[in-house]
């Protein structure tokens, strides 16, 4: 059974690698692309970008002075904090596996319930969450304010004392800057067909035709839409998805019986450097990953080889930052 | 008498200045709601866009939901946006429109919760759907040859759920899941485990197709009705309004009467009293005054003298012109103070107010003379004289006025400037930047020169002139200009061509260079914001580049091939440079696009269209030419044919596509008039724009008549977009021309929305397979089983099936093997010409 199927997916693979050249060497038309590459720049307010930086790596904005944005998002890494889940400013760890900042500004879902559209107000909730930051409005406006260089910057930029809604703003530009193009994958698509390897263009065609498609699309390979965690069958049941007591899924926050057990698709942009992966942190390496999406949401058993060669295009989606790769420790 | 007609001037003017303050106060106060008016169309269209990115995800196998995502977020914000404006600022008072208002809050918040369940269950459908055929094929492969019954069921169940995922039908879904249940409960049967298990899992996979398609299709119907009341919503909130409008406006009426009665007395108190005025205090005296206080404020230079031409009175203007003071002037002979000469010959030109004595009557000068005043100094001038009598009609002296020409000179230029500068930038305008292109690309023919041509086109203009109004737009417009003049070379020319659009004429200068400088302009606006009311604004622009040399043929030429090359650059993403090439793709067929429009309408009165006919063959016995597909083809000024895809999307767009209809209809009907009938069937391809109101059936009608043809000869081809947005006029127009016995064919059949439903009450004898399908048939499952089930349908509706786009012959045996009754394509027989 087990080899029929492998010998069936064999002769899918060799039809497919017939349309390869094809597909690669013919510029491939962007616009019928269902993954579009990211922006290689924005057209952003650079001195918000700078002042945002600064103040996302600036522990004083949190209640205890100890918690910055960057304590779980790395930007000299992979953006995230390569925990399982986040911590609390007391060292518990919390539910959600911490999505990484990378090119969160192309995601039209914020979080993992998709709770936000748009930055502002997902940075609001958490500065201000007492598990995080436990920020107070009141007394870091104050302490933005008593900052020389702080009030220089913010005057400059808004030309008004400093408000709430600039200072979200100025965090919300940077993580706008915060986009990560010329991935290999990257570009591929725009024509360059050395830039990724035969193994990593049969891993995409896999990826096109067994379905993943359907959800990672468009500029960040997902985060632009809903699906249950688990079409075919629940994953909960057959998995090692621990049963945590709170329900983590958008039901949480829309309390509609049909958003229970649905969470927002991820970007997969960078993916390879994310880790571990889902909203709970529960797969350990990005083939279980591939592996349990390609059960429980196509409702296929993956041989070893496609998985390893999803894996490995799914590899060709990291992109640069500041001229590294993401997730590059040099 | 001036003092008294001044008066009563500044009185009218005064009163008419309160009249106007209060117009302008109003103003502000519809300036409110103009932008509340223009925020909710904007709210309309990104409405509108929303429902049309929606329909371009649906039933398309590789797709995105960037669009849609964008598309909802910016209906969320703009709305978020409206409503706050909303509450801080005037708004119809009326119980019913706050209703609406909150109605349409809660609408939108209901649609957009149906679009994300759409873009869910759309994608659940899909990646459900694109692993059906190879499940099935897993299956049957583990399903022995001996169990014909499970294998052919498991077949059949595979292409009806494809079935019924393409078509939409609610009925559909639920046959099919009555026959997966009964599938299942005919398992018991079967003792082989691992054969259950295998069938068990292909009815699961069935079913979330099944269902994943039918939560789509439930999300995206509530989505359309949803979708028409949030349209009358914004549609009556637009009316309360305009209505709005109309109210204010009548007030504002009733002020205005108020006011001008009120200025009508006012006007009549004045002339009473100045009248009342005069009667009393006149005086010679105070006339006399007053002439002077006149002589004096005007802008001529005056002098007058006594009857034997001694200066009597300067003005002083008169004073400054001659560099005479009226102290030293006075008494002395006018010819002193007075030289005039002629401006070519230097000549001295006779006194005019000699002449004036001598001739009794008003002389004028010629505008030649120059008056060399006292110090040397030279004005132009244009001047008369007139004598001056007293009660008898004696003459008593002359009145010489005379004024500088070279100021109006200076008008003059200023008037020139006007006519070749923009007023708003300051830059030079449209036509004279033409002028000064011609001229370079004379010197680029004579002395061999390169100059390079940018059209500069800015980005993102428009949502600040929306958003911010008019005068901000202007101040942006200002202050680009002024960053493009700090770019650009002393020997280049910039000009504001209109609107948003600025024109860059760069001299002696290569590709490379010029290229270069757009970079600049580029780099330096990604730097610019604007500032207005708190929020913050950027433009970007999109240059087009296109060299001018020897080889430049015409002025409309090169400015073409900027413009085209500046579209292109839109296209590929804005805030960039594009080169035009002449082989430029991308240019090319946007050329197509912009000039067709005259082409098109030249094709029609000089009959440049051509008619040709693809066979279309019947394949299911012995393959013949059943009838033949007219197409349009249009032959361009070198004599070349020119394909559909090329000027019809322009002519659809500037409404042309009815006429082009009739041509079609009276030039086949003509032809076929000539030809023998063969009882082949001519079909002729109709556009949703004639499908749009009747009188194109009575065309039809009417022709058919007049050459006497038989109507079953002729059949129509619709598609199935033009028919859902034209469904009452469509059903008629086949209804009437069916009942006499013309064919119908729904065209492109498979990419539209609800088929099905249409197609059960649409008297339609061919279905035409969508071309897309039936190429990719043979190396894709699901556009195979895509086909086949089409077929399947047609076949339980008694339809023939057409099929389009046969290119070889696997899929000629394919879609034999399906049973498809008609094919066409280049494999079969290619379009030849229709005489």
């Amino acid at each position: 059974m087990a080899s029929m199927l492998r010998n069936l997916a064999l002769v899918f693979i060799t039809l497919l690698a017939g349309h390869l050249p094809a597909a690669a060497e013919q510029q491939l038309n962007l616009k019928d692309s269902p993954i579009l590459p990211v922006p290689e720049r924005l057209q952003l307010d650079d001195r918000k970008v700078d002042l945002g930086e600064k103040l996302f790596h600036e522990p004083r904005l949190s209640g205890y002075g100890t918690m910055a944005c960057s304590s779980c998002h790395f930007i000299n890494r992979s953006g995230d904090d390569e925990r399982i889940t986040s911590i609390t400013n007391t060292g518990e760890p919390d539910v959600f596996n911490t999505p990484t900042v990378f090119n969160v500004g192309l995601s039209h879902h914020i979080s993992w319930q998709g709770k936000f559209t748009r930055l502002e107000p997902q940075i609001e909730s958490a500065l201000t969450n007492p598990k995080h930051m436990a920020a107070d409005w009141e007394k870091l406006l104050d302490f933005l304010q008593n900052e020389p260089e702080y009030s220089r910057r913010f005057a400059k930029i808004y030309q008004s004392s400093i408000k709430r809604e600039n200072v979200l703003d100025s965090i919300a530009e940077y993580e706008r800057s915060l986009i990560t193009p010329n991935a290999p994958f990257d570009r591929w698509l725009k024509g360059d067909n050395s830039a990724i390897d035969q193994q990593a263009k049969e891993g995409y065609l896999l990826f096109r035709e067994i379905g993943c498609i359907a959800c990672h699309q468009g500029v960040n390979v997902g985060g632009n839409l809903f699906a249950p965690h688990g079409v075919f069958g629940d994953p909960h049941e057959d998995h090692h998805h621990q049963s945590s007591k709170e329900d983590l899924s958008r039901y949480s926050i829309t309390g509609r019986e049909k958003d229970k057990r649905v969470f927002r698709v991820p970007s997969l942009r960078n993916v390879a450097e994310t880790g571990p992966w889902f909203h709970d942190g529960s797969a350990e390496q990005l083939s279980d990953a591939v592996l349990e999406m390609a059960q429980h949401q196509l409702g296929i058993k993956l041989p070893d080889d496609d998985v390893a060669k999803i894996t490995h295009f799914l590899e060709s989606l990291t992109g640069i930052y500041r001229g590294k790769p993401v997730g590059d420790p040099k | 008498m001036n003092r008294r007609l001044f008066a009563i001037i500044s009185g009218i003017l005064l009163l008419f200045n309160g009249l106007l303050l209060f117009l302008i106060e109003s103003d502000d106060f519809s300036q409110v709601r103009h932008r509340h008016i223009t925020g909710l169309s904007q709210l309309v269209i990104i409405h509108e866009s929303l429902a049309e990115s929606i329909l371009q995800v649906n039933n398309r196998a590789y797709t995105h939901y960037d669009k849609v995502s964008e598309t909802s977020r910016q209906l969320r914000e703009k709305h978020a946006q409206l409503l706050a404006d909303m509450k801080s600022n005037v708004t119809p008072n009326t119980e019913p429109f706050y209703q609406r208002l909150s109605s349409l809050t809660s609408l939108l918040k209901k649609e957009l919760e149906l679009v994300e369940d759409f873009k869910t269950h759309n994608a659940i459908a899909h990646n459900a759907i694109i692993y059906l055929p190879r499940i099935t094929e897993i299956s049957l492969a583990n399903i022995p040859a001996s169990m014909g019954y499970e294998r052919q069921v498991l077949n059949k169940l595979n292409t009806q759920t494809i079935h019924a995922h393409v078509l939409k039908a609610n009925d559909q879904y639920a046959h099919v899941s009555s026959l997966l249940t009964d599938f299942e409960n005919s398992l018991e049967s079967i003792n082989d485990e691992a054969i259950k298990e295998q069938i068990i899992k292909f009815c699961a996979h069935n079913r979330v197709v099944l269902e994943a398609s039918r939560l789509a299709l439930s999300a995206l119907t509530s989505y359309e009705r949803i979708e028409d009341e949030i349209d009358d919503i914004l549609e009556e909130i637009l009316s309360d309004y305009s209505n709005y409008n109309q109210g204010t406006h009548e007030t504002l009426e009733s002020y205005k009467n108020v006011l001008a009665w009120f200025t009508i007395l006012a006007m009549a108190i004045i002339i009473l009293v100045l009248y009342r005025n005069t009667k009393a205090h006149e005086t010679l005296e105070k006339e006399k005054e007053r002439a002077q206080v006149t002589l004096q404020s005007i802008g001529d230079g005056v002098i007058t003298t006594d009857k034997n031409g001694d200066v009597t009175y300067l003005n002083p203007v008169a004073e400054r012109l001659t560099g005479w003071t009226i102290v030293d002037a006075i008494n002395r002979p006018l010819s002193e103070i007075f030289r005039i000469v002629h401006e070519v010959s230097r000549k001295t030109i006779a006194n005019p107010v000699e002449r004036c004595l001598e001739n009794d009557t008003v002389i004028h000068l010629s505008s030649h003379s120059i008056l060399i005043s006292r110090d040397g100094k030279e004005v132009a001038i244009e001047d008369s004289a007139a004598p001056i009598r007293d009660n008898e009609g004696k003459i008593i002296g002359v009145v010489l006025v005379f004024h500088d020409i070279s100021e109006q000179n200076i008008l003059k230029q200023e008037l020139s400037w006007q006519a070749t500068h923009d007023a708003l930038t300051g830059l030079i305008n449209r036509f004279e930047f033409e002028r000064r292109v011609e001229h370079a690309m004379t010197t680029s023919r004579t002395d061999g020169r390169n100059h390079g041509l940018l059209y500069i086109d800015l980005d993102q203009f428009k949502v600040v002139n929306d958003t911010a109004g008019h005068i901000a737009g202007d101040k942006v417009l200002r202050q680009v200009a002024g960053i493009f003049n700090n770019i650009v070379r002393d020997t280049d020319t910039l000009a504001r061509m209109g609107g948003d659009e600025f024109g860059l004429l760069l001299q002696d200068c290569p590709a490379e260079k010029a290229l270069e400088i757009a970079n600049q302009i580029i780099s330096a606006l990604s730097d610019y914001r604007f500032w207005w009311e708190d929020r913050e604004y950027k433009v970007g622009a999109s240059i087009g580049l296109a060299t001018i040399d020897h080889s430049s043929e015409s002025l409309q030429q090169v400015f073409s091939a900027a413009d085209l090359a500046c579209y292109a650059a839109k296209d590929a993403g804005r805030n960039r440079a594009h080169q035009y090439h002449d082989s430029d793709e991308h240019t090319i067929n946007h050329r197509s696009k912009m000039e067709q429009v005259s082409v098109i309408r030249n094709a029609l009165t000089n009959n440049l269209f051509v008619l040709f006919a693809q066979p279309v063959f019947s394949i299911t016995g012995e393959q013949v030419t059943a009838g033949y597909e007219i197409l349009i083809r249009m032959r361009d000024h070198d004599g070349n044919m020119v394909l559909p895809h090329q000027f019809l999307p322009a002519a659809e767009h500037f409404d042309m596509m009815g006429e082009i209809d009739r041509w079609v209809v009276d030039n086949t009907f003509k032809t076929l008039k000539e030809k023998a009938s063969t009882g082949a069937h001519y079909f002729i391809n109709l556009s949703g724009q004639s499908l749009g109101n009747n009188e194109l059936l009575h065309y039809i009608k009417q022709k058919l008549l007049e050459y006497q043809l038989d109507p079953s000869e002729i059949g129509f081809e619709i598609t199935e977009t033009a028919i859902v947005s034209n469904y009452m006029n469509a059903q008629r127009m086949i209804e009437e021309l069916a009942k006499i016995g013309c064919h119908f064919a729904l065209d492109d059949f498979g990419t539209g929305l609800s088929s099905y439903a249409y197609l059960r009450h649409l008297r339609v004898d061919h279905l035409k397979i969508d071309g897309s399908f039936v190429r990719e048939m043979t190396k894709d499952p699901v556009s195979n089983a895509i086909v086949r089930s089409i077929c399947e349908l047609a076949r339980s509706l008694e339809i023939k099936t057409i099929t389009e786009m046969v290119e070889d012959r696997e899929t000629l045996q394919a879609l034999k093997a399906i049973g498809v009754d008609y094919a066409q394509g280049h494999y079969l027989a290619k379009p030849s010409e229709f005489t």
